[in-house]
């Protein structure tokens, strides 16, 4: 098989509508489903908050609070559609700064529960594996983002 | 304005809507539940004395408070270690401790190897509950004593007129 007809294959398979939904679609249930153990269990959320010893301790309440919902509202607006692009902005946003966060706690040799869908302690480590995973959803949210921009633009331009 | 600012400008407008109205879902819902979580109030966890590990068990770093700390200072072999700069040791420190920076912990703990295995127990400590380094500092004792390290989280700011401070 030649280089390109891979990268056609690849082209027809990644670069198409369904693939832009099934992509935001899932992003979006990955972080609504990530904030509903937060959103019951604010308490031990903002306890995961401070074992990564980022933040200053008056805002990390604070924190806890709002960012599970910022997580569930982003989350619909990607399986829902409306407003998908801003939602996919912050919520490529938020998978930096845990990206950010997990290699601070790497570096920083901490043994700590990532805090991504469970408030218990006992869920994934911080580490390799939420930067891996956060980079993948990175890429899904900016196909379906880029995608979408692309449809659009002939429009706006005609 | 070409089509890209307005672009740009829109995306940015829609992302901290998203933001604005989620945080106030989530401060009205924390408002109205009981029991409510205290915003800017955030304390720490305390973690009991954790007694030195018994054999095949892992060795521990556990956080101690100030009253602990009073406790440990009239026991026998107990290590307290300083894990701030010198220059920040040098303007008072908890009385008898020794100064291991965590930032130079290569250089710095080598000398003080042999006279900590013999301690009864450890205790790291740094400024405040803001700083990091005793959490460091008890973490690479940990793997270097193979032993467990407590940690006075409240460090000097609260230790400062409670205990003998030695300058």
């Amino acid at each position: 098989m030649s280089e390109r007809s891979a990268v056609c294959i690849l082209k027809l398979v990644f670069w198409n509508r369904i693939t832009a939904l099934v992509f935001r679609v899932f992003v979006g249930g990955v972080f609504v489903y990530a904030s509903i153990d937060k959103i019951i269990h604010p308490s031990q959320f903002a306890e995961m908050v401070y074992n990564y010893r980022i933040l200053p301790h008056i805002i990390i309440n604070f924190f806890a609070v709002i960012l599970p919902w910022i997580e569930l509202v982003i989350g619909l607006c990607l399986i829902l559609g409306p407003f998908s692009d801003g939602a996919s902005a912050v919520t490529a946003g938020l998978l930096v700064v845990f990206i950010i966060a997990s290699a601070a706690a790497l570096v920083r040799g901490l043994d700590i529960s990532c805090g991504c869908f469970t408030t218990s302690g006992e869920g994934a480590r911080a580490g390799w594996n939420v930067i891996i995973t956060n980079s993948f959803l990175i890429a899904m949210l900016a196909q379906s983002f880029f995608f979408k921009l692309r449809r659009q633009r002939p429009r706006a331009e005609a | 304005m070409s089509n890209g600012r307005v672009y740009i400008k829109r995306l940015i407008v829609r992302s901290l809507f998203l933001v604005v109205v989620a945080s106030a879902i989530g401060l009205i819902v924390n408002a109205v539940r009981t029991p409510n979580v205290d915003l800017f109030g955030y304390k720490p966890p305390k973690k009991k004395i954790v007694e030195a590990a018994k054999p095949g068990q892992e060795a521990t770093v556990s956080e101690i408070d100030l009253a602990t700390v009073l406790t440990l200072q009239k026991a026998q072999g107990v290590v307290f270690i300083d894990a701030r700069k010198k220059v920040e040791f040098d303007t008072g420190h908890i009385r008898g401790a020794i100064n291991i920076p965590s930032e130079s912990f290569e250089e710095a703990f080598p000398p003080h190897r042999r006279s900590l295995l013999k301690a009864a127990k450890i205790v790291t400590y740094c400024s405040d509950v803001e700083c990091d380094e005793a959490y460091e500092l008890a973490e690479m004792l940990r793997e270097a004593l193979k032993r467990p390290i407590l940690v006075f989280g409240g460090g000097m700011k609260e230790y400062r007129g409670k205990g003998p401070v030695e300058e």
